[in-house]
């Protein structure tokens, strides 16, 4: 390029301002929803994002909200029969499923769906196929979605378990619940109305905490499976050096981070009545 | 009056934690007898032995080049579980030292740390960890820093609630009346009171890092060219072995990281319950 | 270890750890599987310990009742304070949630707590009120016998007269028995009937509270006595029990007080800590019992340990 054009992009680009000034102006750009333009795909990266972001949403959802109620029903079970045969089974599983790497987990799933079938193994939807009804579509894009839900789920959920256990441990010796039982109320009653709602406010919190730990599950996940979503995204774009992309992807999944917190600390706001008058 | 058992035995007759450190003495085991377990050298290509399932000639199969995977495994031992405990070695230090002054200090200076130190712990460690990594070039020791990097933030908390705790005990202030120095004070009071703490949290760590390390290798962000586990499956992945359902590949080193990070975190669980019991004795309403 | 108690308010008293509230778990069968409790407990003529679970469920709350120290924590956080009453009237009783509820706020308006403070929340009301409740929760059913664990520890002096008050009057009005652990030998003192002395999780002295305050018969009672400061001595010293506390993991042979006890013989090593009469419903576990006292001998202040 001439020293010309050089002179040029960098005024387009104002990269010929301080620094300081560059980042406001980035700050600014953001918040009204200009994050530039992506290298490779010549299109807004907010474009691009969004596809993508939608796509994650997809496998992210169902997967957390299964870990989370599996990951919770067996810690209350492990907690409560502390130390029986029951708890060392499940906790021994979900120590280990917290240790399994989540994209080997992928790597062995598709060699056992390739080698026994059943379900597609990589993508989104079946390329080139046409569909006859919007049904048809759904459906496809459901056996997609299967391994890697699988997948992040069972990597997430050994925590989840683990965390909840913890916290029912503690709750059985909690005063309150000593003084419930010696009304007469039985384990079960104790359980639903005493134990579980006090041990479920910790493991809000950590579970919380947790998020950032399940998004970058989903990102190995979906690199794994060529699932269309940010995690790929990134994982293709930094091969392909396409930097407004990798900034965008990273301040989205800040916010979605973020965002999370903010909508555990409602939920535990709602949970805990002492909180609430704050 | 209880009795008082030294930790180290309390700790020992914790089934987890006492497999978790078998688990975990083995690997470093491996990892120094590296030379002398291995089979054959892991870089010696033998191009007649493509892809072989296992056999008496080779325990594990041979790969895409003909590496023994075996050896591979087992020289793998050495960075990953050195990332592991260097990059750990880095947050501590960091986090232990964020910690401390923020919790001693208080005021403005903690109000910032505590800032910087959300930041690093809302956004998921691994994403970062990519992108840095991507930036900035895959030399070992750049992933080792940046691990240790993301790590911190998680052992600084726990330090710095610790130092409040134990900030408002009687023998801080007879300490500073009698005019020690702040380091004097940090150094002999807080600091061997808050460690204990750090043990159980280190050892989640080191089992993170190895995590992080291995995936960061797999997606070709981290330096391909060391032998390590995550090293291996990346090149089961991208050689499309895993396709073509060449499983001996892809198991072994998915099973040493497994046990791992299960030896950590099971060191790391135990070290818990030893050191903070949140069990109240004497009564037990399960029997309800 | 020996007890028995017929509509009386029988105090148990004794150091941390001497076996108080274990024997209280004990009765309502709350100690952990790994506890192991020989002997029988007979209630109405029953023994409780061989009943199975759904049967001593039946008993819990309803026949037995228990008020746990601590009014901090015995009340759970996330429950509204009325729903915590009603919770024992809706496991005992066929009833429903609204009639249980308002059963719930009569029982509680009776012990002083209005209607709009019925619906709080536990962290809304003061350490006296949630007592009450707890209280509450625990007679609603009337009891045959209530079980009140250190219930007035940390409570201020005035609320414990209350407190104390109002447990007094519901046993006087349809004769429950009570059964009141405390560390407090003085408060003991003053509102039990009989008062029972542990040590080194053993009963080591039971009777009717003047015989037992006023001619003690064990060493440790001598020394409990002793102990309590009084407002006519203002300015005396207390004096306290020399020596450490007994080893629970490890207990010795006979006697367990016999390391600290200023009177110990030879015998006390074999000693079998059975209770022996000392006078018409007046025990105590003691070598010398049924001779001459030797902390009697002294002038009127007793030995110090």
């Amino acid at each position: 390029m001439t020293v010309q054009e050089i002179q040029q992009l960098n005024a387009q680009f104002g990269l010929n301002k301080p620094l300081w000034d560059q980042f406001l102006i980035f700050l600014v750009d953001v918040f009204q929803g200009q994050w530039g333009l992506s290298f490779f795909y010549r299109v807004p990266v907010s474009q691009v994002l969004f596809v993508a972001l939608l796509n994650s949403i997809i496998l992210l959802i169902p997967s957390t909200i299964l870990a989370i109620i599996i990951g919770v029903g067996l810690g209350v079970v492990s907690g409560w029969k502390r130390d029986s045969a029951t708890d060392v089974a499940i906790l021994s599983s979900s120590l280990v499923l917290y240790a399994v790497p989540t994209f080997w987990l992928g790597v062995l799933l598709i060699m056992l769906a390739l080698r026994f079938g059943g379900f597609p193994v990589s993508g989104m939807a079946t390329v080139g196929q046409n569909y006859t009804s919007v049904w048809g579509y759904v459906s496809d894009v459901l056996e997609h979605l299967f391994l890697p839900t699988l997948t992040l789920t069972l990597v997430t959920l050994g925590q989840f378990t683990i965390i909840m256990r913890s916290s029912v441990v503690s709750q059985i010796t909690e005063d309150y619940v000593v003084a419930a039982a010696a009304k007469g109320l039985s384990g079960h009653t104790l359980l639903r109305k005493h134990i579980v709602p006090n041990a479920m406010l910790p493991t809000v919190t950590i579970i919380a905490i947790s998020i950032g730990t399940v998004v970058a599950g989903a990102v190995l996940t979906e690199t794994v499976f060529s699932w269309p979503g940010v995690g790929s995204l990134i994982y293709d774009s930094i091969t392909r050096r396409d930097y407004p992309v990798l900034q965008g992807a990273f301040l989205v999944i800040a916010a979605v981070v973020i965002l999370s917190n903010f909508v555990a600390d409602l939920v535990y706001a709602y949970l805990d009545p002492r909180v609430r008058y704050d | 009056m209880s009795i008082r058992i030294p930790a180290w035995k309390l700790y020992l007759r914790n089934r987890k934690g006492t497999f978790g450190l078998v688990l975990i003495g083995s690997l470093i085991a491996i990892a120094i007898l590296a030379p002398f377990l291995s089979p054959y050298d892991p870089n010696v290509i033998d191009p007649t032995a493509i892809l072989n399932p296992p056999s008496a000639a080779h325990y594990l199969g041979t790969n895409e080049i003909g590496e023994d995977i075996l050896s591979l495994v087992i020289w793998g031992t050495r960075i990953s579980l050195l990332v592991g405990f260097v990059a750990t070695a880095v947050a501590m230090f960091v986090g232990t030292g964020v910690g401390v002054l923020a919790g001693y200090a208080g005021g403005k200076l903690d109000e910032v740390l505590m800032r910087i130190t959300d930041f690093f712990l809302v956004v998921p460690a691994v994403v970062l960890a990519i992108i840095v990594a991507a930036l900035l070039g895959p030399s070992l020791s750049n992933i080792i820093l940046i691990i240790g990097l993301l790590s911190w933030p998680q052992t600084a908390r726990v330090i710095r609630s610790a130092t409040l705790v134990w900030k408002q005990f009687s023998f801080v202030d007879a300490s500073k009346s009698a005019g020690s120095s702040t380091t004097f004070i940090i150094g002999k009071d807080i600091l061997p009171n808050v460690l204990p703490l750090v043990y159980a949290n280190t050892a989640l760590t080191i089992a993170t890092a190895i995590f992080t390390q291995s995936a960061l290798v797999f997606l070709g962000v981290g330096d391909v060219n060391d032998i390590s586990w995550g090293q291996v499956l990346h090149f089961a992945y991208s050689s499309g072995s895993i396709t073509a359902g060449y499983y001996w590949y892809a198991i072994p080193p998915g099973v040493m990281i497994i046990l791992s990070v299960l030896g950590f975190a099971l060191v790391g669980y135990a070290l818990d319950e030893v050191l903070n019991p949140k069990l109240k004795e004497g009564v037990d309403v399960t029997a309800s | 270890m020996s007890l028995c108690f017929d509509r009386e308010l029988t105090g148990l008293v004794g150091e941390s750890g001497s076996g108080k509230s274990t024997l209280a778990y004990a009765i309502m069968r709350l100690l952990p599987k790994t506890a192991h409790v020989a002997g029988k407990i007979l209630f109405d003529g029953i023994d409780i310990l061989s009943l199975p679970p759904s049967q001593m469920r039946n008993i819990r709350g309803k026949k037995i009742a228990m008020v746990f120290q601590g009014s901090m924590n015995s009340l759970d956080p996330l429950v509204r304070v009325q729903d915590q009453v009603a919770e024992a009237i809706m496991a005992h009783q066929n009833e429903n949630r609204g009639p249980a509820t308002r059963k719930a706020r009569d029982v509680l308006s009776q012990l002083g707590i209005p209607e709009e403070k019925a619906q709080s929340y536990p962290h809304e009301l003061s350490g006296g009120l949630k007592q009450r409740v707890s209280i509450a929760s625990a007679l609603t059913l009337t009891p045959d016998l209530l079980i009140a664990d250190e219930p007035t520890t940390a409570l201020d002096v005035m609320t414990q007269a209350q407190i104390m008050q109002t447990i007094r009057e519901i046993r006087e009005g349809y004769g429950m028995s009570v059964v009141l652990i405390s560390h407090d030998i003085a408060l003991v003192s003053e509102v039990s009937d009989v008062m029972a002395v542990m040590y080194a999780g053993k009963i080591v002295e039971a009777g009717p509270v003047a015989e037992t305050v006023g001619s003690p018969a064990h060493p440790y009672t001598v020394g409990l006595m002793a102990s309590v400061p009084s407002v006519d001595a203002v300015g005396a010293e207390g004096s306290s029990i020399g020596g450490d506390p007994p080893d629970q993991i490890n207990p010795i042979e006979g006697c367990r007080f016999m390391p600290r006890c200023p009177y110990a013989q030879a015998g006390c090593k074999t000693f079998d800590s059975r209770l022996r009469e000392v006078a018409s419903h007046h025990s105590a576990a003691c070598i010398l019992v049924g001779g001459e006292k030797p902390w009697m001998k002294q002038s009127s202040k007793p030995k110090v340990y």
